[in-house]
Parts: C-alpha cells; structure tokens; sequence
C-alpha cells in the first residue's frame, strides 16, 4: 500500500507564482479530489507529478522515496487537453500508449483489446480514431489510461462531454481502482462528482493549498453553521443566531461562528418554542468552493496554508 | 524494448504508410528520369542529329600549306571530348556498359568535321551561298609570314554551333600540315597532343615527405565520397525533418503529446523520432539511389574501386553527427511554433546555418585545406559537418585534426540534444501560443 506526499512543491513562470508551497498527501484506496478554480495551479501540481514540468523547490515523495523512472510507469493519466492519432487504428494507438508504460507489443494489444471490451466498444479495435464521436474518443483515451494496471490514477476532467450512461461506466472504473487499492486523483469542476466520488479533497486557489481534509470533515465544518427551522417565532433574537432568511414555509438559520445546532435546539427548547422542522443543513461542495474562492479574493494577502486534519507535513 | 525503440519503431512506420511518402518515393525515379530525359536526352538527341546532317567545311588553300593527306586523316577522327571520355573511362570503369553507353553519347555529339578542299575562293563562296558547305576557310597567299586566316558564314551569331570546333579542326590541320616533311614523325605527333592523357601520370607528397601515386580514378573517387555524404546529409535534412516537424506539429495539435510526455522524457521523444524519421528518410534515399541505378553509374564505379575506408568511416560520422544536431535544433525551434508554417519557418534556419557558409567558401576550402577559416568552419559544429566532407576530399587534413572536429561536433550534437529538449518540453504544452524569448532564455539556462 503506497502513499503519494506532495511536499512544499513550489513552481513559478516568471513573476507569477504557479504553486507556492503545496504539501498534502493520497492514500491508498482512496479518490482525492483535486479541487480549485481555473487558473489555480491545478494543472501545474499534476504536471509536475508526472514529471512534465520540474518543481523549483519540494519534491513528491512515493512511501517516502522519489518517484523514479518505474514508478512513473505506474501512473495512469488522462489530462484535460486530450486528443488520439487522429488517423490511426484505435487498436494502435492504445497499443502504443501501453508500450510506452512498458508492456511488450502482445501483452499491449490483448490489454487494449480487453479494454475496449470493458468499454462496450470491441467493435472500433480497426477503425480509425477520427471516425469516432467526441463521446467515444474520450472513452478511448480512459482505456488508454488504464490498460496498464496503474497504481497512480490521474484523470483531469474525465467526465467532460459523456452522456449519463458513460458517466456511470467512468464512477464505477474509478471506484474499481479504489477498491484494488489504487491512489485515484481525481481533478474536476464538477461537484456532485466530488461528492459522490471523493474521500478526501485539496483545494488550491492562486497556487496555495486553502482546504484540505476528509470531505465529511470539511462538510460538517461548513455545513454545521446552516439549520432549517419550522417554528413560529421571531428567532433573530436568539443569542447564537447570525441572520434569518425565509425559505418557503421555514426558516433558514445562519449560526454564529462556533455556535452549533445542538446549542440552538437547546435554546428552543429551553424558551419551549414549538418546533415542527429541524434540519441541520449538509452544505453542497459547491457553496464550499464558492465561499472559500469568494473569501480568499476578499482578502488582500492570502493567509498561509492550513495544516488540517490529514495533512501532517513531513520534514 | 527501450522506449526510444517503441517511439522510433511507431515514427519509422507511421511515416513509410503515409500516401505522401510512398507516392514521393516510388515517384520521384520516374519523375526524374522523365525530367532528365527532356533536360538532358533530348538535346542531346539533337545534338547528335544536328551532328550528323553537318554540313563540310570548305576550305581554299591559297598559300599551298596544306596537306590533303592530312585534312583526310583528320576527317576521320573523334574530337577530343569524346576520345578523353573514352580514356577516362576505360582507365575508372573499364567494362561498364553504362560508361561504354555515356562515352558513345560524347562521342556522337563531338564527332568528325569534314572538310572539303575547293578551287578559288569564288567557287567556295558560291557554294556556301548555295548552302553546300557551313563555312569557308581562306588560308591567302602570304600565309606563312602574317599567319592570317579568312573566314566566311553565313551565320551572324559569333557562337554559332560548329564554329569552335572548326577553328580547332583548322588550327591542327595547318599545325600538322606544317610539321609535316620539316619535322620527325614522332615530333610531329608529340606536336599534334603534347600531353597524352592516357599516360599522365600525377603523385601525392605527403607532410612526412613521402611520394605515392595518385589515380585520376581516386581523386575522383576521393571527392565523389564526401560530396555524395553532403548531399544525403543535406536531403535527409530536408525530408526527414520535414516529416519530423509535421509529427511533432500535429501531436501538439491534436493534444496528444501530454499523454506522451507522462510515459517518456521530451529527450528520449526527441531522440525516438529523430532516429526513426531518420530511418525513414534513408529508406527513401536508398529507394532513389537504387532505382536511378547509380550503383552503375561512372562515379559510383569510381567511388568503390578505390574506396577509402578511413574517408568512408569519417564522413558517416559527420554525417550522422550533422544529422543528429541539425534535426534536433531543427526540432526543438520547430515545437516552439504556434501551427505548422510557423514551425517550418522557425527550424529552417539551421539546414541554413548548416550549408550557406561551407557552400560559399567550397572554393577557398579546396584550395587550401588546412587554412585557418577552413580550420575554423570545420571545427564549429553546426558548419563543421559540410565543410569536413570538402576538406576531406582533399586527402590533405591530417587524421587528428578531423578528430578535433569531431570531438567539437560530439559535443555540439549533446549540447543541442539538451538544448532541443528543453524548447521541445517548453513548445510542446504551449498550445496556440508561443513563448517569449525570455521564457526560452529560462529553460535553455535550465537544461
């Protein structure tokens, strides 16, 4: 079981710093989500994982050691501008993606094969690569990714430009990494993804690290300051309670910081305010995302990185 | 297999699949061959016909010097250009039947002058007004005192075809004539080629002053050897890179270089499609040597009856040296591209750097081999490779001077290996725009 440290990466392009001091680790049997707006540094991080790009400072570490020649042969990766041969046999073109990861010419085509198997599409092995739809392509280049077993999955934007039906095909590809004990990074815009997908998420916005943990964690933090309350009185008045906004029949209730709902249910209880509905609200990943990116250009210097839960930085 | 296999085995074999490269291939013989034939064949065929329905010579001895025992034999005769054809080739390629075909060819077009010995000069201009002779020569009364000669056409162009060679037809016939009696038969022949080439005979002395032989037929063979390595050189350049370009121009285009450049190194890319381009490129060229039958031909013959294995050996060293540095920086400068015509404009620059000063110094460079700028050019890595293939021709550079060059050239091909890289790996995830010279400057001072 391998565990993949990012340690105090930092790249800069002349005056602008693309990654400033990034540290954060994946764990096996895990989907990371790799999390920020566009332009983050997102890209940058991956790139340097795959050694297309060369860190100025920091390194990445695979169980304490940096990653070599073989062990980058272990990473399956399938980056957000993707495209095939366009006039060459499908069949070709992930055998020769699998003999560059190492295979032998036979074990490259019997995987490609399988793949495309696994994909539903046996029948494209001869056809060329422009006579397939967007959709397919994509698919094509996901087998591409995979068809040498890796150990380290990295998919940025994998579910661009599928229909549902592929979408959940791609879920259950990734999940079956996860399962055969696979590091799986997972880089997307896409928030229902993250959160139906994802175990623990990095968030980086202007090249530092700004969230980072276990994503129920992360939720319950931002989401506990939200309760949704059916009752009838003025609850502005009450001591923990930032601001009211009405949501149909109920009350949407902003807590103040580290006020929690159990202290508001006590209160109410406590003043013995008929309550009919009490929900302590799970904020979506996408309010998350949006309130830390929105807080963050707020601010005019940014705050240095948080070290959460998860993300013990080594020396 | 090493990856640098697999990417020049995909290289080599996507590129000899392409519609385009087999049809330039296979058809580029038979375009030559049908240019040649209307360039060079036709003409000739004219010329030969021409030759044939030539019209005599007339000539009017008023100063009774000549001699029509003389103007008989001479009538008889090959001009020289075919004769020394002939001697040349019997001394390089003796038996070749395409040496034997080329030196008939010579002999047809440079054939015999005939000559006509007329009366008075009225009779002769009559018969040239009639169209019965090309000319007239008047040898006048006085002849042997003022050596004046009158000549009358009907052409007006001074270059008319047939006039040259029968001003020299005339001038050995009066020579011979001459002689002829006042002199010793073997002077007068001596008169007539004072140097017979057949038993020229030429040698080299060595810097350690030592005397050898030296053969036509390994002069020849001695510039045939680099001069064919400088033109493979320079049309590998030219086709290979322009299917290497065309590569690297379309995976960046078509995105898929990122996936690439996760599995291997942009030098082992680099060096994968350099090599297997490469392969391509000589596989075209020796479709095109083979099928135009130079094997056969006269310098060929020459090239490898006397085949010098040092120069041989040497010259494949600049060659692939050359080959691999100017395809590489050719390369790196042509990923920094934004499409495909910038990417041509930017990479050739260096088939540029690599020719113009050793073809515009070819001459001083023959001429004195050892000189300090033929030295200098050889030594310089991007002109080096050129220039030495002249410089060896020669047969007058000394052994451990081509090994400085090419040790100066070795490292010349690792330093634009690096370098290439570097703008390969810069270029290449640059996608629609180009970078800026001090983006360049940052990743070559990185490399």
């Amino acid at each position: 079981m391998s565990t993949l440290l990012f340690s105090r990466l930092r790249k800069t392009y002349a005056a602008t710093v693309a990654v400033d001091d990034v540290t954060f680790e994946v764990r096996p049997r895990e989907v990371f989500g790799l999390l920020g707006p566009n332009g983050a540094g997102k890209t940058t991080l991956i790139r340097m994982l795959i050694d297309i790009i060369a860190p100025d400072s920091g390194e990445i570490l695979l169980d304490g050691r940096p990653l070599g020649r073989a062990e980058r042969d272990r990473i399956g990766y399938l980056p957000e501008e993707r495209g095939l041969y366009r006039k060459e046999k499908v069949i070709d073109i992930l055998a020769y993606f699998g003999m560059l990861k190492g295979l032998d010419r036979r074990t490259a085509r019997a995987s490609s094969l399988e793949w495309l198997e696994r994909i539903g599409m046996p029948e494209v092995a001869n056809r060329r690569a422009d006579s397939l739809s967007k959709g397919m392509q994509q698919k094509v280049q996901i087998a591409g990714a995979l068809l040498h077993d890796p150990q380290i999955v990295v998919m940025d934007e994998p579910f661009a430009g599928l229909d549902p039906l592929n979408t959940v095909l791609v879920k259950d590809l990734l999940r079956e990494r996860r399962e055969r004990g696979g590091l799986v990074i997972l880089s997307t815009h896409q928030m229902p993804m993250v959160e139906e997908l994802c175990d623990r998420v990095a968030m980086i916005d202007h090249g530092r690290l700004v969230l980072y943990g276990v994503l129920e964690e992360i939720r319950r933090r931002h989401g506990e300051s939200i309760v949704l309350v059916g009752a009838d009185a003025d609850l502005e008045d009450l001591p923990v309670v930032a601001r009211v906004e009405p949501q149909g029949a109920l009350h949407r209730v902003i807590l103040r910081d580290g006020a929690r709902p159990r202290d508001l249910m006590a209160l109410l209880l406590e003043k013995r305010i008929a309550i009919d509905h009490f929900e302590a609200l799970r904020m979506p990943v996408e309010d998350i995302f949006v309130r830390t990116v929105r807080s963050r250009s707020a601010t005019p210097a940014p705050p240095p990185p948080p070290v959460v839960a998860g993300a013990e930085r080594r020396a | 297999m090493s990856k640098v296999g697999v990417i020049m085995g995909r290289e080599f074999l996507s590129t000899v699949r392409r519609r385009s490269f087999l049809i330039v291939t296979l058809g580029m013989p038979f375009f030559l061959t049908a240019y040649m034939a209307m360039v060079g064949l036709l003409p000739a065929y004219f010329l030969i016909r021409s030759g044939r329905s030539e019209k005599p010579v007339g000539m009017v001895d008023l100063a009774r010097v000549v001699r029509p025992e003389v103007v008989e034999a001479l009538g008889k005769e090959r001009g020289e250009a075919g004769r020394d054809a002939r001697t040349i080739a019997d001394r390089v390629a003796p038996g070749s039947a395409r040496v034997k075909a080329i030196t008939s060819l010579l002999e047809d077009v440079d054939g015999p002058i005939e000559f006509v010995t007329l009366p008075s000069r009225d009779d002769a201009l009559r018969r040239l007004r009639e169209g019965t002779v090309q000319r007239v020569f008047v040898v006048p009364v006085g002849y042997l005192e003022s050596g004046a000669i009158e000549v009358y056409q009907t052409e007006t162009s001074p270059f008319a075809r047939g006039g040259e060679r029968a001003d020299g037809a005339l001038t050995r016939i009066l020579r011979l004539s001459l002689a002829a009696g006042n002199l010793p038969d073997d002077v007068r022949a001596r008169l007539d080629r004072p140097i017979e080439p057949s038993a020229l005979s030429s040698y080299l002395v060595r810097p350690d002053g030592g005397v050898e032989p030296l053969m036509d037929a390994e002069r020849i063979a001695r510039m045939v050897i680099p001069g064919v390595f400088a033109l493979l050189l320079l049309m590998s350049l030219l086709t290979s890179a322009g299917y290497l370009l065309q590569g690297v121009v379309e995976e960046k285009e078509n995105r898929v270089i990122e996936v690439i450049l996760s599995s291997v190194t942009p030098r082992e890319l680099l060096f994968g499609k350099l090599l297997g381009l490469g392969a391509a490129g000589l596989l075209q060229l020796g479709v095109w040597v083979s099928v135009a039958g130079f094997a056969s031909s006269l310098l060929a013959a020459a090239a490898l009856a006397y085949l010098n294995w040092k120069l041989f050996l040497f010259c494949l060293l600049f060659f692939v040296g050359g080959y691999m540095m100017v395809g590489s920086l050719m390369t790196g400068t042509g990923a920094l591209g934004s499409n495909a015509r910038e990417s041509q404009q930017l990479s050739v620059i260096w088939t540029l750097c690599l020719v113009i000063p050793p073809a515009m110094t070819w001459m001083p460079i023959v001429d004195d081999p050892n000189a300090w700028m033929a030295r200098a050019l050889g030594w310089f890595p991007l002109t080096g490779p050129i220039t030495m293939m002249i410089r060896l021709g020669t047969g007058k550079v000394p052994t451990w001077d081509a090994l400085v060059a090419l040790v100066c050239l070795a490292a010349g091909v690792y330093l634009s290996i690096r370098g290439a890289a570097a703008l390969f790996r810069l270029g290449l995830l640059m996608y629609g725009k180009r970078p800026s010279l001090r983006e360049i400057a940052r990743q070559l001072r990185h490399a």
